[in-house]
């Protein structure tokens, strides 16, 4: 079946789904993460620096903690290692989660599009 | 007076007089720098993004696809002359090779949500502290349990990736596949197919559905290339990936 | 200052219908995410992120669509996701 020639490509998009507001309510989502309306105010510039900030310092804390896990996997650290290295980390995690809440961000505002490498989380 | 940009094409586009764009503007086509560019002229120096905006870019930009394969830019590109001349002066080969990549052909997009809700511990829940175990020992186990968690959810998703990949291999031109895997929507993919492989790719993708009753797709397209417009130029020039 | 271009309300006497916001997210999804960008001049961008819009030429108040669709959802008595939230005041 060949397309009309007359109209080989339609004005608006052929969207086919059985479950619409299931892709509603996670497209609204997609927006969540896109810039708000610019404003060059001190206080908006901070914040979106903050955003960026946070959003590599959680990048590493991740990361730090997954390594954590394969040490205490790989039985490699004595009881005591482990406990102090475990509480550094939750400390850490406090820590962020403080900054995060002085900031005003919340988890999903870190969870960047970071474009072909993907989201952070 | 700057120009609204809607997007790049290899040679001069017949529009419709009656074609109106951005705030209801009207829209013309012209030759810059040896490439054609779809614009139009606008005094502001902001661009809403209102729903009648947002559906008269992709009309616009699917106006110029009767009749060539266009780079679309994205949504709210508002440029000087100047800007555009030099943009297009400094990439002109890249957009070459791009639009000669997107001639002739189309863009599909698909969507999946997955369906099980695994049991996920949240990483801020701390598991009731072992025995012999102090605070810090018990946050790093409820991690691990966590990481287990991740670790199966991305092979899901990357399995499901991977079995969406093979069975259109054979249709498509390019692909862009997104894997989320802890998000419920867990692919985001879009496909350059050539126009002619439209009713093939439809098959496939029904064939894939069949396939896994289990997930929830959202399929839509043919859309303009917006995905295959600019995802080599950027991504090698900021890491520069040759 | 006011202008057509200001315009983010739709009249609240237009039907959403779920086919109708679906094709408006999709849509939104396609020529906001995707698309040449000419960056340099407006934002600082790594690896295709947008991170910090430095200049006034683009304006996204997506924020305000999305919320705008949320609302409409809200009075036809579905249950609201999670609002959209708004920038830490101006």
């Amino acid at each position: 079946m060949k397309l009309p020639p007359e109209n080989p490509f339609s004005a608006e998009p052929d969207i086919e789904t059985s479950h619409p507001e299931e892709f509603v309510e996670q497209l609204s989502c997609v927006t969540d993460t896109l810039p708000s309306r610019i404003n060059v105010d001190p206080q908006s510039v901070e914040q979106g620096l903050a955003k960026l900030v946070l959003t590599l310092i959680e990048f590493i804390r991740r990361l730090l903690e997954k390594q954590a896990v394969r040490r205490m996997e790989g039985e490699d650290l004595s009881p005591e290692q482990l406990e102090d290295l475990g509480l550094a980390l939750m400390k850490l995690e406090a820590k962020l989660q403080e900054l995060k809440t002085q900031f005003g961000l919340e988890d999903e505002d870190l969870n960047i599009n970071l474009g072909p490498v993907g989201r952070l989380i | 007076m700057r120009l609204y940009l809607y997007c790049l094409a290899e040679k001069l586009l017949h529009l419709e007089k009656s074609l109106t764009g951005i705030g209801g503007k009207g829209v013309e086509s012209f030759d810059l720098e040896g490439l054609v560019v779809v614009v139009s002229q606008v005094e502001e120096e902001i661009v809403a993004a209102t729903r009648e905006n947002i559906l008269a870019h992709d009309r616009v930009v699917r106006a110029a696809m009767k009749d060539s394969s266009p780079l679309p830019f994205r949504f709210g590109t508002l440029v000087t002359r100047e800007g555009l001349v030099s943009y297009l002066a400094a990439r002109r080969n890249s957009l070459v090779e791009r639009l000669a990549e997107v001639r002739n052909c189309v863009e599909m997009s698909v969507k999946i949500i997955r369906t099980s809700d695994p049991q996920m511990e949240s990483s801020n829940q701390i598991v009731p502290k072992l025995d012999s175990a102090g605070p810090g020992t018990a946050f790093l186990v409820a991690k691990r349990r966590a990481l287990l968690c991740e670790e199966i959810l991305s092979e899901e998703a990357g399995e499901i990736a991977r079995h969406l990949s093979a069975r259109v291999k054979s249709v498509i031109k390019r692909e862009q596949v997104t894997v989320q895997p802890l998000q419920k929507l867990v692919i985001v993919a879009a496909f350059l197919i050539q126009r002619d492989k439209e009713l093939e790719y439809k098959r496939e993708m029904a064939a894939f559905r069949q396939e896994r009753p289990e997930l929830h797709f959202l399929t839509s397209g043919p859309w303009p290339p917006y995905t295959f417009a600019n995802i080599d130029l950027e991504f090698e020039s900021h890491f520069g990936v040759s | 200052m006011s202008s057509p271009f200001d315009q983010v309300l739709i009249g609240s006497d237009i039907e959403l219908s779920d086919d109708s916001e679906l094709s408006l997210l999709e849509t939104l999804d396609h020529v906001l995410n995707r698309g040449l960008v000419i960056a340099g001049e407006i934002t600082i961008a790594v690896a295709d992120i947008d991170l910090i819009f430095v200049g006034l030429n683009v304006l996204v108040s997506s924020v305000e669509t999305a919320n705008e669709v949320l609302r409409e959802r809200e009075r036809r008595g579905i249950a609201a996701v999670s609002p959209v939230k708004q920038p830490a005041d101006q």
